[in-house]
């Protein structure tokens, strides 16, 4: 199956620029990366099984994308995350925090973090996406989620898919 | 509210920025396969020695010098940044590692480069001293595209083709942006407008055009200076 590409940048552009956002940190470079993204798209032509795998392959893209723009250098008029996340109209200040905390964890617990909690890909999953092995992704859940513990819950169940956090928190 | 849910809440308030469009996504998509105005091999945006399929009898395969450039310098960027490399030029060609005669900032002095090539990206390391004898390692890597916008990794002369371009730096002591090329450095903090700067230097290979958008890369073509929306 293919989306249109009216359809791929309608439903996925907002999912793949946060996807980019934890990834690279920067705005600009993850506007970049989804762009690149959707022209691989376009330009690829290739069929997908159903709409998940589409959009599997699509983070896949996009978040290798992300860590391939890391930029020779920056301008100070460049928006930095910072402030990028304070002009965001969050719902309530812990939802600011939550996105926060995220974005300023070392980048291979927020890729990972990211992918795990708002995708709900499993760690198997995360594993190909980074091309880093299972064990990578679970060490990484792990760590990511200790470092998280002021604005996650500390006990959770119900949702892990990466059969270790449950055991951690 | 589990975890998952609460993730979820907050960053669904994450926006991509309204430049990304289909018809945005269509116009790049169609100035890199050669079918848009910009990318038109009739319009001479590259140089002959550049396109390779300007002449009819050659593969059918177009290497966007300056695309290739874009999506290399990214990776060199952090590396090349500690190491404060300026401009280099290839001394031999040939097998995986190479010794290149190097520029870093005015000073020429000899580098080892190995090349790698991983998930269809091209890549390499480069070691050498400075000017106080410190060791230093530089790295990067990239991709060019073909006609039909796919991706290929680059070969090894076109890295070394892109160790010895003109490269730009930003001072992050002083804030002031400088181009490298050999043993030049020339100043262009003072000449952005509107975010972009352009340089043009005299080489022995011709005319290089460079169109630095300032704080964010650059592009370099031996035609034209590339536009801010070509970039």
């Amino acid at each position: 199956m293919r989306l249109t590409l009216e359809d791929a940048v309608r439903r996925y552009r907002n999912s793949l620029y946060a996807a980019a956002l934890s990834a690279s940190q920067v705005p600009a470079d993850a506007e970049d990366a989804v762009q690149e993204a959707l022209i691989k798209y376009y330009t690829d032509n290739r069929e997908f099984k159903d709409e998940s795998d589409l959009k599997y392959w699509l983070i896949r893209i996009t978040v290798n994308k992300a860590h391939d723009l890391r930029r020779r250098f920056r301008s100070k008029g460049d928006v930095s995350w910072e402030d990028y996340i304070r002009s965001v109209d969050f719902e309530t200040p812990e939802q600011r925090s939550l996105a926060q905390e995220v974005l300023q964890l070392p980048e291979k617990y927020r890729t990972v973090i990211h992918l795990y909690y708002y995708e709900g890909y499993t760690a198997a999953e995360i594993a190909k996406i980074l091309d880093i092995t299972d064990s990578s992704v679970r060490t990484r859940l792990v760590r990511g989620r200790r470092m998280l513990r002021n604005v996650l819950d500390e006990e959770e169940t119900g949702h892990d898919k990466s059969g270790i956090i449950q055991s951690c928190f | 509210m589990t975890n998952q849910e609460s993730y979820r809440a907050a960053f669904d308030h994450i926006k991509a920025p309204d430049s990304i469009t289909a018809d945005r996504i269509r116009e790049i998509a169609a100035q890199r396969t050669g079918k848009g105005s910009i990318m038109d091999v009739n319009n001479g945006t590259f140089s002959a020695n550049k396109v390779a399929s300007m002449d009819a009898s050659a593969p059918k395969i177009r290497r966007s010098h300056r695309k290739a450039l874009r999506a290399l310098r990214p990776l060199i960027a952090a590396a090349a940044i500690m190491a404060g490399c300026g401009v280099c030029y290839a001394n031999n060609v040939g097998g995986i590692q190479r010794i290149v005669q190097i520029w870093a900032h005015g000073q020429m002095t000899t580098a080892e480069v190995t090349i790698t090539n991983d998930n269809n990206q091209t890549g390499y390391k480069m070691s050498y001293k400075d000017a106080d004898g410190k060791a230093v390692e530089v790295g990067g890597g990239g991709v060019a595209y073909n006609w039909d916008g796919s991706e290929r990794p680059l070969t090894a002369e076109e890295v070394l083709e892109d160790i010895n371009s003109p490269d730009v730096e930003l001072d992050e002591k002083s804030g002031r942006t400088y181009v490298y090329y050999m043993d030049q450095k020339i100043d262009i903090t003072d000449k952005f407008k509107n975010g972009y700067a352009y340089v043009k230097l005299n080489t022995s290979d011709g005319t290089l055009y460079v169109t630095v958008r300032q704080g964010r890369g650059f592009a370099i073509s031996s035609e034209k200076f590339i536009m801010p929306d070509e970039m």
